[in-house]
């Protein structure tokens, strides 16, 4: 609003109210004309003032505006007096507004905006009846109708109704009534919600209001009960009440503004100056004692509260707000108090000034305490911390005594922690550690080093060390402070590693030397030395065990200086010794004293210097083959677990000697194969030389004698022809024998089941009762039925030869992809592969395909070859 | 006069027919013997003026027999025969004492009297 509208607002009211006087004191109707006119013009006055003045302070604030229109609508009400029938006529159709104005104004404070849906349907309500309903009470009503006799004429009347006018009379006033009742119950409502801040605000001017809408109640039910026109004194008194107490108010507020702002200074002044003492000096000042202070802590761009606690916006809707505190244009503090101060922004401005420095004042404070609160909650953390690691924490002084010690130090050392608060470092944990001192008083301490803590048991920890100096606030060195990791298990764990990855680097050597088929010679030599040397051993040998009995020690590998059982020594297992016991418990042995041994051997070995030795059997094929022994001449001097580690590389000595008895039996079995290929051709040659070659030489011959024979004696030459004939006969009969006996014919043209019924017709008409009892019909992998044939034909033959059975029976089956050959008579028995080449070359060939030969042969018990050949 | 021979093989049939043959060209073949030592103590007993003689015997070979007899003086001459070539002896024949190697498959009359010559 302009300050030219404001101006023109004065003149205005100034002129509105001298009129509002003249035309009051001037009516023949008024009965104390002058009072009564400057009564009217005083309470028209006091409404356009007060509204005006409060507009001046506050031009956002609309409850100034409020107010003065108050005034205008007085004295537009007052023109009701006049004698003139034009302005009476006005004036009677303005005769209520005010009423509603004056109810807008009280439910508008203290903001001049209905705040609410109630107010608002109120004030509505209000300016309906008191416009609306008025003017058609004005277009019915003469005014001698409504108990005016002496009225001017009413010029705005358009249908008279005199029943009409009154029954709309009592309606208005009903509603008018009920409004009035309504506004008194919010009035109360607000009140009672109030904050004490609020009320304080609230107080002079709903009190005011909530009398006279009350009053207004009173008279307004007395003329609808009594039909009673409105004394117009009495109301001018009553509504001369309003403006006073709007002014009262008003007038209050400000003296109080300046008494609290006074009392501020002075309790702020009086009290400590403490940041509590200032809160509650602003709470009491302001009527908020819910009132809280944060303080600005520009490093961290945050408030917090006295104790240096952060503190947050309050939450939306929580009737909680806040203002800034300045002083010198910063922000030092924040006040979060009742939503309703800010309504008086006066009060909270000037409260806020006053108290400024004091704020500022304890802002610093506060910072100091919030500083110190994190040093502390620092320092806890870094304590906690320390207490509860795994890791040694120590402070040594400048004389090397212990300031400070975790319990981490107190556990691994086996000390109690009170006690090494203040013991030397050096004589309690370390004496080596002179120079650390030196170095720590130079500062000069190394950042990380490695040594050992000796524990209170006389263990020696190696402790990895991270060390810094401490200073004081000089920046002289006072002592240092460590932190330790205990890395014993570590740098144990680490040797063991080592140790592991020498053994099996020394392990892979030896196997690489048993992959490589080297001879056992060199596998024992190498191995008894690896053993020896990995196991720190003085020597190192191999026992054969030997059915008799015995051990058989070969040689083996001794460190320069020891003296070495011999190799060729023959020991005796039943007396006492690292073999003996190996063969005994058929595992790793260890024999940490020879003087727990007694005997002969026992003794001789005790001479040669040795005194303690650890064993492990060697094994070959699943049975026990002998013994590795490794020997010492001290005594316990093999580790924990060396027997085992030692029972790798007598597992390494069993691998290479079942490779080296696999080699052998291998080529035995190829030898024994080039042998029985000789041998059968020696035999096919013997057989062709006496057989058939010697009938086809008798042939030949026989031919030649028939030819000279021919001419001088041809009966004799036809007997001699004929003679011949017979013994080709028989030289082609031997020649299809000896083309079977190398390989039949009809095996591999028609398989194995017709060439063993020819085998077994044939063997029926030499007059040995073969009987077949299965024979497959399916086809097998030629090798198969070749190895099949001739286990049937060797068994055969074998009967034939040696057996002397009645019966013989064949079955050949298939089983879990194996071919299955079964020769059984119940002959003499008593075969031994072992002896005749036939059954020890059928194990050869069936060896060769993978397959199994056994030869069950109990003397007169039969004899029983089965053959498994894999045909999968 | 027909020459006397002794047949030593161990094959029947190379016996009967040889016997037939050598007959049948004008020998006399006054015995047979089948191994190396029945045809030393026959070719003692007989005293035959040619002895056939196989190589292979089953007892000991043919230039052993030979050698056993002439160091014991006989005056026997001893042809030695085989199924197998003469050439698979080469000189084992000569240095046996023997007077000379006839094949089986050419045995004859003329050839032993050849050899005799």
């Amino acid at each position: 609003m302009t300050p030219r509208i404001r101006l023109a607002l004065w003149v205005t009211g100034t002129v509105a109210g001298l009129f509002s006087a003249i035309v009051v004191a001037s009516s023949d109707r008024t009965s104390h004309p002058v009072l009564t006119g400057v009564l009217i013009a005083v309470v028209g006055w006091a409404f356009i003032v007060g509204g005006l003045i409060a507009l001046e302070r506050r031009p956002d604030n609309r409850f100034g505006l409020l107010m003065a229109a108050e005034g205008f609508a007085w004295f537009a009400a007052t023109l009701g007096a006049s004698d003139e029938a034009w302005v009476f006529s006005v004036g009677y159709l303005m005769s209520s507004l005010y009423l509603a104005v004056l109810g807008h104004t009280i439910l508008a404070y203290p903001t001049g905006r209905l705040q609410d849906r109630a107010s608002r349907t109120i004030v509505t309500g209000a300016y309906l009846i008191t416009t609306l309903g008025t003017l058609f009470v004005v277009l019915l009503a003469r005014p001698a109708d409504l108990h005016c006799t002496n009225c001017p004429e009413n010029r705005l009347i358009a249908f008279h109704s005199p029943g009409g006018a009154q029954a709309l009379n009592i309606l208005l006033n009903s509603v008018g009534l009920v409004l009035c009742v309504a506004a008194v119950v919010l009035l109360a409502r607000r009140w009672r919600a109030a904050t004490p801040a609020a009320r304080h605000l609230l107080a002079p001017v709903l009190g005011t209001g909530a009398v006279v809408i009350a009053a207004l109640g009173v008279q307004t039910a007395l003329q609808l009960a009594f039909d009673l026109p409105m004394a117009q004194l009495t109301t001018n008194l009553i509504f001369g009440l309003i403006p006073l107490g709007f002014m009262f108010g008003l007038l209050r507020s400000g003296l109080a503004r300046s008494s609290a702002v006074g009392g501020l200074i002075q309790d702020i002044g009086r009290s400590s100056g403490s940041p509590e003492a200032i809160r509650a000096a602003l709470g009491a000042t302001l009527n908020d004692p819910g009132l809280s202070v944060a303080y600005w802590i520009p490093e961290k761009e945050q408030f917090v509260d006295a104790d240096g606690v952060p503190v947050f916006d309050p939450a939306p809707g929580s009737r909680r707000t806040t203002t800034a505190v300045e002083y010198h244009g910063a922000v030092v503090a924040r006040l979060e108090h009742d939503i309703a101060l800010a309504d008086d922004p006066d009060l909270l401005q000037a409260a806020c000034a006053a108290a400024g420095l004091a704020l500022a004042n304890a802002r610093l404070t506060t910072e100091l305490r919030a500083r110190l609160k994190e040093l502390g909650a620092s320092e806890r953390r870094w304590r906690e911390l320390l207490e509860g690691v795994n890791l040694i924490a120590v402070s040594l002084d400048l004389e090397g005594r212990i300031q400070y010690a975790n319990p981490f130090l107190a556990e691994l050392t086996g000390w109690e922690r009170d006690e090494l608060i203040g013991r030397d470092w050096l004589e309690t944990f370390n004496p080596e550690e002179r120079e650390y001192l030196e170095r720590m008083r130079r500062a000069d301490v190394l950042a990380y080093e490695e040594n050992f803590v000796t524990t209170r048991t006389g263990e020696r920890r190696t402790i990895a060390w991270s060390n810094t100096v401490l200073r004081d606030a000089d920046g002289s060195v006072v002592g240092a402070t460590s932190i330790g990791a205990d890395i014993t298990d570590r740098r144990t764990a680490e040797r063991a590693l080592r140790a592991l990855l020498v053994e099996h680097t020394a392990l892979e050597r030896v196997a690489r030397l048993v992959a490589e088929g080297r001879s056992r010679h060199i596998v024992f030599e190498r191995v008894t030395e690896e053993a020896g040397r990995l196991l720190s051993a003085a020597s190192c040998n191999l026992v054969r065990f030997r059915d008799d009995g015995t051990g058989l020690v070969f040689g083996g590998w001794g460190e320069p200086g020891a003296n070495p059982i011999l190799a060729g020594s023959v020991v005796a297992l039943d007396d006492d010794s690292t073999a003996a016991r190996v063969h005994d418990q058929a595992g790793p042995v260890r024999v940490d004293s020879y003087a727990e041994l007694e005997g002969d051997l026992a003794q001789r070995v005790r001479e040669t210097g040795i005194r303690s030795a650890i064993g492990a059997p060697i094994m070959v094929g699943g049975s026990m083959w002998g013994a590795l022994v490794a020997f010492s001449l001290e005594e316990g001097s093999f580790p924990d677990g060396a027997e085992h580690r030692l029972a790798a590389f007598a597992g390494l000595v069993g691998l290479a000697i079942a490779n080296a008895d696999a080699r052998e039996q291998l080529a035995a079995s190829r030898a024994r194969i080039v042998a029985a290929g000789d041998a059968e051709r020696r035999r096919l040659e013997r057989n062709l030389h006496d057989g058939a070659q010697q009938r086809l030489v008798s042939l030949s011959l026989a031919l030649r004698l028939a030819r000279s024979q021919l001419k001088k004696d041809p009966a004799t030459a036809e007997d001699t022809l004929a003679a011949a004939s017979d013994e080709l006969n028989l030289a082609l009969a031997e020649l299809r024998d000896l083309a079977r006996g190398i390989h039949p014919a009809v095996l591999s043209d028609r398989g194995l089941r017709p060439a063993l019924e020819g085998l077994t017709l044939r063997m029926n008409e030499s007059g040995l009762d073969v009987e077949v009892e299965d024979l497959l019909d399916q086809r097998l992998p030629e090798q198969v039925e070749v190895a099949a044939y001739y286990v049937v034909a060797e068994s055969l033959a074998n009967v034939t030869k040696y057996a002397a059975a009645d019966r013989v029976s064949v079955r050949v089956m298939r089983e879990n992809g194996r071919a299955v050959v079964e020769v059984q008579d119940d002959g003499r028995g008593g075969a031994d592969p072992g002896r005749g080449s036939g059954l020890r070359g059928l194990l050869d060939r069936i060896e060769a395909l993978d397959g199994r030969l056994s030869i069950q042969s109990p003397p007169g018990g039969g004899t029983t070859i089965r053959a498994e050949i894999p045909c999968a | 006069m027909p020459q006397t021979v002794l047949i030593v093989d161990d094959h029947p049939s190379f016996r009967s027919t040889a016997k037939i043959l050598l007959e049948s060209e004008g020998f006399d073949v006054i015995g047979e013997a089948t191994d190396g030592a029945s045809a030393i103590e026959a070719i003692h007993r007989l005293g035959p003026e040619v002895v056939l003689l196989d190589v292979q015997l089953p007892d000991m070979d043919g230039f052993a027999v030979a050698r056993a007899v002439m160091a014991n003086g006989t005056k026997s001459a001893i042809v030695l025969t085989s199924s197998r070539d003469g050439a698979d002896f080469g000189s084992l024949v000569f240095e046996s004492g023997a007077r000379g190697f006839v094949p089986k498959g050419e045995l004859s009359g003329e050839a032993i009297t050849a050899l005799l010559r």
